[in-house]
Order: C-alpha cells, then sequence, then structure tokens
C-alpha cells in the first residue's frame, strides 16, 4: 500500500532536515494529511517505525492531522467538511457541490535534539 | 528544538514527474495514465483502442503490474511497443518506472503512450507520472457507490469510462446517479461508456484520445514555434 511508500519519503525529509539544522535525533515528526489520501493511520504509523529503525528518527512520534474534503450545499449554501464519506449537507440532507481540500500530503514540522 | 519544515511528503515523486514532462515535451510524446480497480477493463480497453490508434499515431504501452506479463504479452500480441513494469509487490507506478522505461530501446519515438497503472483504485491516485491526462475506467460489476469512495481517483481524471455497459442489466449500476457524483465531485469530466463485447463506445474514447492528442501538439507548438519540423524519427513497430 501507498502507506510504506508515504512513511518512507517522510523519515527520510525528517532526518535530512534534522541533520541541516545540525540536530541528530528526530523526536517527533508531524504532518498533515486530507482524507481523499485514504492513508490508513495504523498502517502508516507501523511502516513510520519500521523504516525509522536504526536511524535519527528511530522511536520518533508521528503525529497526524487528518484534513477534510471541503464541500458547500449547493442547496442551503452550509459549507462543511465530508467525514467518514458521508457526502450529504448537515443542515438539509443533500448532496453538496465539492469545493476543495482534502488533498494535502506535507510534512510541517519536525522536534529534533542535538546528542551531547 | 522544533524546525518547521512544509514540505510536500511525495515531492520526490513530484520533481521525478516534472522531468517526466519535460522529457515528453522534448520528443513530442503526450502521456495519457490509465487507472481504475484490478479488473475493471483497463488492458480489454486497450486492446480495443490500439487497432483504431496504431495506424493514425505513433503508439506504445508502458504496463504496470504486481507480478505476472500476461497483460504486457495482450498488448504486444496487436504488435504494439510495450514494456512491461513489476511493482514487485508495490501497489502503484512511480514517476521513476516510467523514467527507466522511457530510456528503453523498445519503446521508439512514439506520440502517444498509454500507461496503464496497477490495478487499485486508491494508490495510484496519490502519484503524479508527469502524463498529460487520466483516464480512469471504472465497471458496472463494481457497483455505483465507488465515486464517493474513491474521491481521489475521480477527482483527479479527465475523463471516466464506464465499462462493462453490457452488464447493465444484471447489476445494480444507475449510470445516471453515478455520473451526477462524478460531475459533483469533478464538473468538468468527460464520461463514456463502453462494451467491449459489443465494441461499443470505443470509438468515442478513441476519439477522445485524439484530440488530447492534437490538444498537447498545438501546446506544443505554441511554445516553441518550430520553423523546420524535424523529420520524425523511424516508428520502429519492432
Ligand atoms: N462483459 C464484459 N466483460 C469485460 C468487458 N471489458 C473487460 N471485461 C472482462 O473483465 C475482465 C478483466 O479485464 P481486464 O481488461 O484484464 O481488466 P484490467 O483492468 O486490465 O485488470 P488488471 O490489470 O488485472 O487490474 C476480463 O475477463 C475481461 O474479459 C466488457 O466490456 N464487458
Ligand atoms: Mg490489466
Ligand atoms: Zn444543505
Amino acid at each position: 500500500m501507498h502507506e510504506s511508500a508515504i512513511a518512507q519519503n517522510l523519515v527520510d525529509m525528517a532526518a535530512s532536515s534534522a541533520r541541516a539544522h545540525g540536530a541528530s535525533r528526530v523526536t517527533c515528526v508531524r504532518c498533515r494529511v486530507g482524507t481523499m489520501r485514504q492513508l490508513d493511520e495504523a498502517m502508516l504509523r507501523d511502516a513510520f517505525e519500521l523504516v525509522a529503525q536504526g536511524g535519527p528518527c528511530a522511536n520518533a512520534t508521528l503525529a497526524v492531522e487528518q484534513l477534510p474534503l471541503r464541500a458547500a450545499c449547493v442547496h442551503c449554501g452550509v459549507q462543511y467538511g465530508v467525514e467518514g464519506w458521508q457526502w450529504a449537507c448537515p443542515v438539509c440532507g443533500r448532496i453538496g457541490a465539492v469545493e476543495g481540500g482534502g488533498d494535502e500530503l506535507e510534512l510541517v514540522s519536525i522536534d529534533a535534539e542535538v546528542e551531547p | 528544538m522544533n524546525i518547521p519544515v512544509v514540505r510536500k511528503v511525495l515531492e520526490k515523486n513530484d520533481s521525478a514527474a516534472a522531468e517526466n514532462r519535460a522529457m515528453f515535451e522534448r520528443r513530442g510524446i503526450t502521456c495519457i495514465n490509465l487507472l481504475g480497480g484490478a479488473g475493471c477493463g483497463k488492458t480489454s480497453l486497450l486492446e480495443a483502442l490500439l487497432p483504431r490508434l496504431k495506424d493514425r499515431l505513433r503508439v506504445a504501452v508502458l504496463e504496470g503490474d504486481l507480478a505476472t506479463t500476461r497483460d504486457a504479452e495482450r498488448i504486444a500480441a496487436l504488435r504494439v511497443p510495450v514494456v512491461q513494469l513489476l511493482t514487485e509487490g508495490g501497489c502503484h507506478l512511480t514517476a521513476a518506472h516510467v523514467q527507466r522505461a522511457m530510456s528503453q530501446v523498445e519503446i521508439g519515438q512514439p506520440e502517444l503512450l498509454l500507461v496503464e497503472n496497477v490495478g487499485n483504485p486508491v494508490c495510484p491516485a496519490n502519484f503524479d507520472l508527469g502524463e498529460h491526462r487520466r483516464l480512469v475506467v471504472l465497471s458496472s460489476a463494481e457497483g455505483d457507490d465507488k465515486v464517493s469512495k474513491y474521491p481521489l481517483l475521480f477527482r483527479g481524471a479527465h475523463a471516466v469510462v464506464l465499462s462493462k455497459s453490457d452488464l447493465l442489466p444484471y447489476v445494480n449500476f444507475d449510470v445516471g446517479a453515478v455520473a451526477d457524483d462524478l460531475r459533483r465531485i469533478n464538473p468538468s469530466v468527460e464520461i463514456h461508456q463502453t462494451d467491449i463485447r459489443h465494441g461499443r463506445g470505443i470509438d468515442a474514447v478513441a476519439a477522445w484520445i485524439e484530440h488530447v492528442v492534437s490538444e498537447c501538439r498545438a501546446q506544443r507548438g505554441a511554445a516553441h514555434p518550430a520553423p523546420c519540423a524535424a523529420a520524425p524519427p523511424e516508428g520502429d513497430a519492432r
């Protein structure tokens, strides 16, 4: 699944950013993921743990912020996030037009330490 | 210390895709990425399209598959240049796969490159190959709830082929509802219907592809007006 490819990229990018700042150990990796990416968080964590082994990201925590696909109801104008593939408008119950978002996939920040 | 980074997680693939785009421009290639779930009819669609397309365009195919070379053999039987890409368990093609394939001599100098991605409605939609268009296949046998289940796939599609329409009498697949779902998440998408068994709808898909090729060609012409066109390289279909 694509979780392992994404975990590998996260680990590589976190390690290179830490190195660029003279840090040798990464303790936390924060990322932002749109729900349209359909990443399985448990699988992503497992994959992250596996590829992080033996490198600067070993034992780092992975913080995942999920962002919904945004929709605007074409009938009543309410704006809402599509959660759990419930596309219907939470106010009038009809299905609204999709606006954007939900396809984010970014490394946001890392916590890193300089080991003595 | 907290280090803000803000980088796209797939930036490595994105930059390989950008290199592919530049390579396609240089070589005058229009690339279409064919996506859809396992068994939705991607190879069958290619088999129906290629006899129509290959007399009018130099066309080559990349076949992405987990393990076997069966799909590539089906294409080779039509005497169309094809390179098999085995992902060895990987659930999607990446831009690097395409890069490697395009350096092989078998591929020749196509004007049209059709890439059949790994049969999977989720993962391949995440990976830009540098293609000009995405063609997504959804078969009636899969059910009419798939557009909202795989939004990234359908939102990124330029055209959708609703395949196996000969099976409509036997399955619950409301074509109107699917078209509504598609337009809701992707208002500009083109929708086609095909039935390979009776050869229905294929000409319209072929016409869409030819239109894409001429659009891309016109764009290239506008970007680099060529005073004297270089002789086209030998279209060596082996
Ligand atoms: N009835 C009917 N069957 C079809 C049609 N198109 C494809 N099939 C059948 O669907 C099955 C799968 O077709 P393929 O073309 O191999 O599908 P695919 O998407 O390339 O499959 P993968 O590459 O394995 O993901 C085959 O048995 C085809 O004969 C169609 O229009 N009607
Ligand atoms: Mg196939
Ligand atoms: Zn509403």
